[in-house]
Parts: structure tokens; sequence; C-alpha cells
């Protein structure tokens, strides 16, 4: 979760999804009120970040806003009433293509076993495939999947790399919100002022439009 | 030994993740000029998300409708209110009427004039079911 730097900026506080009901939330009523009254500007910010999270998904952009208001009006965690409801509603776009994106996969989460009293030697600790063998199957597929995540990761940074080459700015801007860094940190990393590292932004997403229409999740080596 | 770096693969979701955000900061022209280089005309961005917006809220509102009837008939259930108390209640009702017409134009005069609905007489009968189970237990 990002958040606001000293100096007043930074990327946006996005709450809510990852938390237990809030006290101080709208109720059901007055988000599905606030929901039905978002200006165009937002509408089109849903839609673009809900293009961007879907490239390479079978859900179609309109599919996870539908899904994420649907969630968001019968689920039970609440929009603060500080948080923009358009900013919410990302939040729980960007939860919900995650999930989606495991099902799809059909990653289980994997529970390595702890070490048996008495048995440091690691080999007493690998699991019988006798005893379980769809778990182990399961846990190939698992690695499999992270194998394919760490492959698509670095052709897809390599890809974004070259076709940056030269330009000195978006790399470094690059390099700087992979590290987290936000506002002034991100400005002084970069050497621009606000309108330069917002330009800097709009040749990444540009670069990232042309170079991974499925998703850098799919790129291939 | 493992290593704090983190992993590319998390690296490039923290990228997607910051260029994501900053798309709610974005200046309306600059988000119009954007969503126009990939290819998708603004006014329909707009227009599609509200439609989805919308079907998503009255998909909402109808598992919101489907809960509340499932609560009601479970709260009933509890209470016991079966057929048979329905029926009893409702041939209360009616002995009542028939013997008593003033009763009958009380409950019309009780809803300003309106003849008594269905609704309105359903309620009534299961009313009169619970009075007369209480009247039973007391007995």
């Amino acid at each position: 979760m990002n958040s606001v730097d000293d100096d007043g900026e930074g990327s946006l506080l996005v709450v809510a999804t990852d938390e237990p009901d809030a006290q101080d939330g709208l109720t059901t009523e007055e988000l599905q009120t606030a929901v039905r009254a978002l200006p165009s500007v937002d509408l089109k910010r849903l839609s673009y970040a809900a293009i961007i999270m879907t490239r390479g998904m079978a859900l179609t952009p309109d599919e996870l806003v539908n899904n994420a208001v649907y969630a968001a009006l019968v689920g039970r965690r609440k929009c603060p009433r500080d948080t923009p409801v358009a900013v919410f509603l990302y939040g729980v776009m960007r939860s919900l293509a995650s999930a989606t994106r495991k099902t799809a996969s059909n990653r289980p989460i994997v529970q390595f076993p702890t070490v048996p009293p008495g048995k440091e030697n690691p080999i007493d600790c690998i699991p019988d495939i006798r005893l379980n063998p769809e778990q182990m199957l399961l846990d190939r597929e698992d690695e499999e999947e992270a194998s394919r995540d760490k492959a698509s990761a670095k052709a897809a940074a390599r890809k974004l790399e070259e076709h940056l080459s030269g330009d000195f700015e978006a790399q470094m801007c690059i390099e700087g919100m992979k590290e987290g860094l936000v506002g002034r940190e991100l400005r002084e990393c970069v050497g621009v002022d606000q309108a330069g590292l917002d330009y800097a932004k709009k040749r990444i997403r540009r670069a990232s439009a042309k170079l991974f229409p499925r998703g850098w999740r799919n790129v291939e080596q | 030994m493992s290593s704090n770096k983190p992993s590319e693969a998390s690296s490039m979701a923290r990228l997607e993740d910051a260029l994501l955000e900053d798309i709610f900061a974005l200046p309306e022209a600059d988000l119009d000029a954007e969503l126009e280089e990939i290819g998708i005309d603004p006014v329909d961005a707009s227009t599609s998300t509200r439609d989805a917006i919308e079907k998503g809220a009255k998909a909402a509102a109808k598992a919101g409708l489907a809960e509340a009837a499932a609560d009601l008939a479970a709260f009933r259930r509890s209470r016991g209110q079966g057929a048979s108390d329905s029926a009893s209640g409702r041939a209360l009702l009616e002995r009542i009427k028939a013997r008593d017409p003033d009763v009958a134009e009380m409950m019309i005069a009780a809803r300003k004039g309106q003849q008594l609905s269905e609704s309105d007489e359903a309620g009534i009968a299961e009313d009169l079911a619970d009075l007369e189970k209480l009247a039973r237990k007391l007995e």
C-alpha cells in the first residue's frame, strides 16, 4: 500500500479492500447512490484501469467493473468516507483481478511440511509421493506457474528496457516505481519536476500498451 | 540462503500498480488522449462503464432482496409459523368479519377508506394466528 509522503503528494492511498469492516464507512445505500453518480471522468479512469488489468485475461474490462460493483455492494468491506469511491472501486477491481488470475491458473496455497522432530536431514522432510500424489502434482504446477511468472517478468522487463533505451528519465522512473518510490522521492530519483514525471509515466504506459497487449504476465521469452 | 531483494515478478507487479494508481490522478484531457491512443473512444468508455456499474448495482439489489426473503422465511420457520397457522388465522379473521361487520368497517377505516388488500389480510391473519397460539399458551 503506497502512502502520502512528507510534502503531501504521492500516490493514492488504496484502502478498504484489505481491511475489515470500517466503522466509519459508507452504508450500502450510500455506496450504491455514489457509484451510480460517478462523474464521467471517474468512469473513464475505471475503464482505463480495467482495460490494463484484464489484458490477457478471459474477463472483459466491463465484466471486471460489473463484478467489482457487485462485490462492493454485497461485501462486508466498507468504503471509508475519506476515500474517493472510484479509488475504492479500483481497489476492489484489483483484488478481483488478482483472485481471477489465481483461479485461472488453479494455484492452490502450498503448505510445506515442517521438520519432524529428530529429522534434521532435509531428505527426511520430503513428503512421500506415495502418500499424497495429488499434492505433489499441485506443488509441481505451482512451481511451474511461479517459474513462468518469473520468466515472463524477466522478459517483460528486458523488452521495456530495450524499447525505452535512450529514454533515461523513463528508465529511472521505472526503477524508482519498482522500488516503491512516490512523490518527491521519485521526482528526485528521476531528476525532473512533476510535469516531467507525469510525461515519463505516460511514455511508460504507452510502451507497456504496445509491448504487452496481453499483459506482462503473458510475455514470451 | 534467501535474498531480501524482491523478485522480478513482484517488481513488475509493483510497477503496474503504480502506473494504474497514477491513472486516478490524470487530468481529464490527458486521460482522454491516452484512451484514444489505445484505440478507445472516451465517450464509449464512459458509457459502457456506466452500463457495467448499473448492471452490477442491479444484481446486488436483487441479491439483497433474495437474502431478505430468505431471512424472513427463516424467521417465520423459527416462530413455528406454518401453513396450518396461516389457515387458522385466516379462518378466525373471516369469522370475525362475518360476526361483526363493524369490525370489517374499522379495518377499512384504519386503512383510510381503502379496501384491505390480499397482503393486508394475510398479515392480519398471521397476527391473529400468533395471538391464538399465545392465548393457548396462557390457558
